[in-house]
């Protein structure tokens, strides 16, 4: 879409469905976003990305994604779990996290902004206003979002 | 002294400060005068001694080297050894005095002049022994020759005495010098002792009139001001005014302040005195009782209060003018007299009297009196007071006793009659009755009690009431009947309890007990009413286990509600989602057909997810718990037409919202209600060319009523009832697309509210729909 992409930048997506995150990914490349994204499919292995454990032991942590997409409902570690850990620790406090979730409940609602998530967006059935939502938060959070200062390393 | 109190200032030990400071400078000045005088007249008077002794001296060193010198002037011839003898005792002379010189008090001027004058004395007797040698021997040439010498030096003797008695001379006249001034000094220092002499006395005449005279003065004034009555006359204080006043106090100020206490003193005593007559004066003329004082010789009335005038009838002036045998009846005279004349106490209750009022009515007084010397006369203060009301009092009395007799006697038959009737009552009462005494024996058992513990009244009756109870009530019932009858502290007395009761085969039930206590012959009693809950307890635990099943379903629906609101919504995604990326990608590879059931595809699954919605809305308005609060119910319409019309632009609709409307409800539940009411308006007069969407109020039976407006597509009335039915619709969804759960979900939150929802409408002339919310009106 527009070159001022930072190819740099990279998406973290986490999600389970894997008719969602071919969805996800066909709407990030329709619109031109071409910056990497890289996919966990269950919290346990969102963890271990975003804190370089496990199978990702070898990886920089101190290059993290532009934005995380999380979804609420994951296997072994759910979501909201996922948020808890992320703002709890000093590495990952600040990084801008999306919930990006089939799920209106109020009560999920009020989690996820409790647990400090950056935005909280609703995935319509309507495959037109899905891409539309994705293709927003790619525009958001890798053109005008302004990230945060890079946190130290311990 | 730790008394605090200000120690004066003496005016005596001032008096004497003062003379002895200004006696101590006199003194003072004196001593310097006489030590001035002294030491100049002891000056003088040495200075004046030693002038004439050595006037004596320079007498004799004069007459001595005179003589000497008239003896070397004699001729030679005559010289033989008695002038030699002569002229050397005149060298003595002179050598003693000029030796008395030594001890005096010289200048080195003179010194030196004295050891001139001793040289040439020295020179002229050697001179002289060697002429009168000379002449002896004979030779006289030599002789005559010598004598010159010795004449010369005589002669410069003599101007050396001379010269040194000069610088004596102006010695003597410092000395005369220093007389005189002395004698001006000392007319100086007696002029200055005078004159100091003269101030002290002015100064001591001066503070004494101050500090005596004037405060004497001012308070002998002040004595003779409140001596002729004026009270509030003060002497005045140095405390007045004066800063400092105060530590300059002394005895003529105490005296003053102790002259001012005395004065304020008497002035409030007056002030008190005057008072107290006054009171007591009031107390006898605004007494509320008749009063009076009588003289007891003659019986005139002296004084009378206003009670007196007011209740007899005479004006003051009669009543001074007249006797105490004229208020009385002409009958009771004689024992007025009697009684007046008779021998009295200082006060004494002469008992009841008759007295006539000026109106010729006799009324009966009780009189109390008390001798007094009134003015000089013997007299007596009299109280009378009207017992006419005592008097009817006591009539009343009687009445009412011999009535309240009669009522005892009707009340007693009452009585009978009514414990007739309680003890039918407790024959075919539903409840059991159980009466028992003092000690818990059953005294009384109704055929209900009897039923429902299976004993029959003979068997139990005087038996302790813990035969009716299981055992783990016994000894708490025990201890309870003994607390509250050393006690009276009731636990279970007057309310209703839940116990438990033993039929007489032992099983155990649920009772409801209410207790009552009353005393019969002075001894309390109770009475227990007894219902056997054991029905409704059954349908309470059948209605807890319910709830609890209900509040399970509630968790289940919960989650069942979030699995759809997540799990079902996935798959639905993904069919829409992939059919459109198939329209998109492969638009080529399809034809018309192929590319109709996608899109037919893509609606259906997009229709679904609204419906999942609008699904999970109805659940979470039944589920939701409510927040009552105000709602400005006005703005909340106005924000939902708003949204409206954003999100589905239309001209030609107007939309009127009533303003100002407030109701207590769940702003948020609300906002859903008024989203479909006025959401579903909005899709109803689509088709119209032109729309009026309205929110307003009326009122049905005092009730207030809300409603939304349209004149849209409206509805037959006969399918009013199936409007509010979930998934039922009015309209094909080609003509208005919807799932049929709006209103259902409106009717919900308007039941959550106590409310009552209800549509009238005709086809194609538009649809009212009238919500209350349960508030009274």
């Amino acid at each position: 879409m527009s070159p001022a992409f930072d190819a740099e930048k990279v998406i973290f997506l986490v999600e389970d469905n894997s008719d969602d995150e071919a969805l996800t990914l066909r709407a990030l490349r329709r619109h031109n976003i071409k910056n990497d994204v890289v996919v966990a499919h269950d919290g346990a292995e969102a963890l271990e990305y975003l804190f370089g454990t496990g199978r990702y032991a070898e990886r920089d942590t101190s290059k993290q994604p532009a934005v995380v997409l999380l979804d609420l409902k994951l296997p072994k570690v759910d979501g909201l779990e996922v948020l808890r850990r992320l703002r709890a620790d000093e590495r990952t406090r600040l990084l801008p996290v999306v919930i990006l979730t089939s799920s209106r409940e109020e009560q999920d609602l009020a989690n996820g902004y409790s647990l400090g998530a950056n935005s909280y967006v609703r995935k319509p059935v309507e495959f037109d206003q899905f891409a539309q939502a994705v293709e927003q938060l790619g525009l958001y959070w890798l053109l005008l979002n302004e990230p945060p200062p890079r946190t130290r390393k311990h | 002294m730790s008394t605090g109190h200000r120690v004066p200032r003496s005016v005596s030990r001032r008096i004497l400060l003062v003379g002895a400071v200004c006696t101590l400078v006199l003194l003072l000045a004196m001593a310097l005068l006489v030590g001035i005088n002294a030491r100049l007249h002891s000056d003088l008077y040495a200075a004046t001694g030693a002038f004439a002794e050595e006037q004596r001296i320079a007498d004799q060193i004069s007459n001595a080297v005179m003589r000497q010198l008239v003896i070397a002037s004699t001729p030679t011839p005559r010289r033989g050894a008695d002038v030699h003898a002569e002229f050397r005792a005149a060298g003595e002379d002179a050598y003693e005095g000029m030796q008395r010189y030594l001890f005096r008090d010289l200048s080195a001027d003179e010194r030196l002049q004295l050891e001139s004058m001793k040289e040439h004395h020295q020179r002229l007797e050697v001179a002289a022994t060697r002429t009168f040698n000379l002449a002896a021997r004979g030779a006289v040439g030599q002789a005559e020759a010598s004598t010159d010498l010795m004449i010369r030096h005589a002669l410069a003797l003599q101007d050396a005495v001379d010269a040194f008695l000069r610088l004596r001379e102006g010695d003597l006249e410092r000395i005369r010098t220093r007389q005189a001034a002395y004698f001006r000094g000392m007319g100086v220092g007696l002029g200055a002792l005078a004159l100091l002499l003269v101030g002290s006395a002015v100064l001591l005449a001066r503070y004494l009139h101050r500090r005596l005279a004037v405060p004497l003065a001012e308070l002998s004034d002040a004595v003779t001001r409140v001596g002729v009555g004026d009270l509030a006359a003060r002497a005045p204080t140095s405390d007045d005014g004066e800063p400092g006043g105060a530590e300059r106090a002394d005895e003529l100020d105490q005296l003053a302040a102790a002259f001012n206490v005395m004065a304020h003193r008497i002035e409030k005593t007056q002030t008190v005195l005057r008072q107290s007559e006054e009171q007591f004066r009031l107390l006898f003329a605004n007494n509320p009782l008749p009063m009076w004082v009588y003289d007891l010789d003659t019986l005139q009335f002296v004084e009378v209060n206003d009670a007196a005038v007011d209740h007899y009838g005479y004006s003051r002036d009669e009543f001074l003018s007249m006797r105490l045998s004229d208020i009385r009846p002409p009958e009771d005279v004689p024992r007025l007299v009697a009684d007046v004349q008779a021998e009295r106490p200082a006060l004494s209750h002469s008992g009841e009297w008759r007295h006539r009022l000026k109106d010729g009515r006799i009324i009966d007084v009780e009189i109390t009196s008390h001798t007094l010397a009134f003015g000089g006369r013997r007299a007596a203060l009299v109280v009378a007071q009207d017992i006419a009301q005592r008097k009817r009092a006591e009539a009343q009395l009687h009445d009412l006793t011999q009535e309240l007799e009669q009522r005892v006697a009707l009340r007693t038959t009452e009585l009978l009659a009514s414990e007739e009737r309680f003890r039918s009552l407790a024959v075919t009462a539903n409840e059991g009755i159980v009466t028992a005494d003092r000690r818990g024996c059953i005294t009384y058992l109704n055929p209900a009690a009897e039923r429902t513990f299976g004993y029959s009244a003979g068997e139990v009756l005087g038996q302790q009431l813990t035969v009716l109870m299981p055992e783990r009530f016994q000894e708490p019932h025990r201890r309870g009947l003994a607390r509250y009858l050393a006690t009276g502290e009731a636990h279970v007395i007057g309310r209703t309890v839940e116990l438990a009761g033993r039929r007489k085969d032992g099983t155990e039930f649920p009772l409801e007990l209410s207790l009552a206590s009353w005393h019969q012959d002075d001894e309390p009693a109770f009475a227990g009413i007894i219902r056997d809950i054991t029905e409704r307890k059954q349908i309470e635990e059948a209605l807890q286990r319910s709830a609890a099943d209900l509040e399970v379903a509630n968790k289940e629906l919960e989650a069942f509600s979030y699995s759809v609101s997540h799990d079902l919504r996935a798959p639905l995604r993904g069919i829409a989602g992939f059919s459109q990326a198939l329209l998109e990608d492969y638009d080529d590879a399809l034809d018309d057909t192929g590319r109709d059931y996608l899109r037919r595809l893509v609606a259906a699954s997009g229709r679904m997810g609204v419906l999942i919605d609008d699904l999970l809305e109805l659940s979470r308005v039944t589920r939701h718990e409510l927040q009552p609060e105000r709602v400005d119910l006005s703005a909340l319409a106005q924000s939902v037409a708003t949204e409206l019309c954003q999100r589905e632009p239309r001209s030609r609709v107007q939309v009127v919202i009533a303003p100002g409307l407030e109701a207590r409800g769940d702003a948020s539940l609300l906002r859903i209600a008024l989203q479909n009411l006025l959401h579903n308006a909005w899709k109803f007069t689509g088709r119209h060319e032109q729309a009026s969407i309205e929110f307003g109020t009326t009122e049905r039976d005092g009730v207030r009523v809300y409603f939304v407006r349209d004149d849209g597509a409206g509805f037959d009335m006969r399918y009013a009832e199936q409007l509010f039915r979930p998934f039922h619709r009015l309209h094909r969804e080609t003509e208005f697309p919807g799932t049929g759960i709006g209103l259902a979900t409106v009717q919900r939150i308007v039941h959550r509210h106590d409310g009552r929802l209800w549509a009238e409408g005709a086809v194609e002339q538009g649809a009212t729909f009238y919500f209350t919310l349960g508030e009274e009106s």
